[in-house]
């Protein structure tokens, strides 16, 4: 299933650091979207080291997409070191952030801003197999 | 105490120096733009570009270095403040205009500009365009990405890939 290169752009014509720094400047939905359009603009957000996934963004406010939308991010990614940053205001069940860390294994870090996570205010994760270090804050 | 003494160009004239666009075009300009570019600083730290000499810059075209120099002149006074932290709200609006106004040009000439502030690391200039680019593609769908961009609408091929690019990533479709 080879991609077809598209027809001449200025967009295929970037070189990588130039692709990125644009993609820097775009959400985790819109800098998807631009992978639609050819196969090196696919891998090109995946190649960011931090990227912020903002629940707000996201129209269900819920973990599934959210994980899907991580895990998209994890799946082609060839550095390490991976920062992942939630949005503000994600609220989430133990179940979800269970599948979250199943999901992401090459997770490193993950950060949550203002996150709800029910009564309690313990995160238990079941993290065996993923490399999220504890963080303090 | 003693009268400037004149003939040491630091109280005169600012210092100028010449770049020589792909296409052999002279632009005579002031040092302190020209040295927003991270490339031609050095050069022109060394005492470059001046005299009949001339700084060349091979992968510039006259159209192009035009232009970027306008950003330069445009931007230089702010960059010599370091940033102009002082600067008043109204010098920081206007700076702000003219950028919005710089950008609002073809793709061709700003495809132009990405790899001119890219050849010339201009710190600023290379974050506008970026700028300028990603809000031609926030919050489109993948057809007005394509229109907006300029390709031509897609062949079946490329169809039936935007079909399988939504299927795997469905979240960013919602």
């Amino acid at each position: 299933m080879a991609t077809k290169p598209l027809e001449k752009d200025f967009l295929s014509e970037l070189p990588n650091d130039i692709a990125l720094s644009i993609l820097d400047k775009l959400d985790a939905h819109s800098s998807t979207m631009v992978g639609v359009l050819s196969r090196r603009w696919k891998q090109l957000p995946w190649l960011r080291s931090r990227l912020v996934i903002d629940i707000e963004k996201f129209k269900r406010k819920d973990m599934s997409a959210f994980t899907a939308a991580t895990k998209s991010f994890l799946a082609s990614s060839v550095m390490g070191d991976r920062v992942f940053e939630t949005g503000p205001n994600l609220g989430f069940a133990e179940p979800d952030l269970h599948n979250l860390f199943k999901s992401c294994k090459q997770l490193e870090t993950l950060k949550m801003v203002t996150c709800d996570q029910g009564q309690g205010g313990i995160i238990q994760g079941h993290v065996r197999n993923s490399k999220v270090r504890p963080l303090l804050g | 105490m003693a009268a400037p003494e004149s003939g040491d160009g630091n109280n005169g004239a600012a210092r100028m120096v010449t770049l020589i666009s792909s296409d052999n075009t002279r632009f005579e300009v002031e040092a302190a733009a020209a040295s927003l570019s991270q490339t031609l600083q050095l050069t022109i730290l060394d005492g470059g570009g001046g005299g009949g000499d001339g700084i060349p810059l091979p992968n510039v075209d006259s159209a192009t270095l035009s232009k970027v120099l306008e950003y330069c002149i445009k931007h230089a006074p702010a960059a010599a403040n370091g940033g102009a932290p002082n600067a008043t709200a109204v010098d920081r609006a206007e700076l702000e205009r003219f950028d919005n106004e710089f950008v609002n040009i073809d793709q061709s000439v700003l495809y132009s500009l990405i790899m001119a502030a890219h050849n010339l690391e201009i710190e600023g200039l290379q974050s506008l365009v970026a700028k300028k680019v990603a809000d031609m593609i926030k919050g489109k769908s993948p057809m007005e990405i394509r229109r907006t961009l300029g390709f031509p609408d897609p062949t079946p091929e490329e169809q039936a890939e935007m079909n399988a690019h939504m299927l795997e990533y469905g979240w960013a479709y919602e």
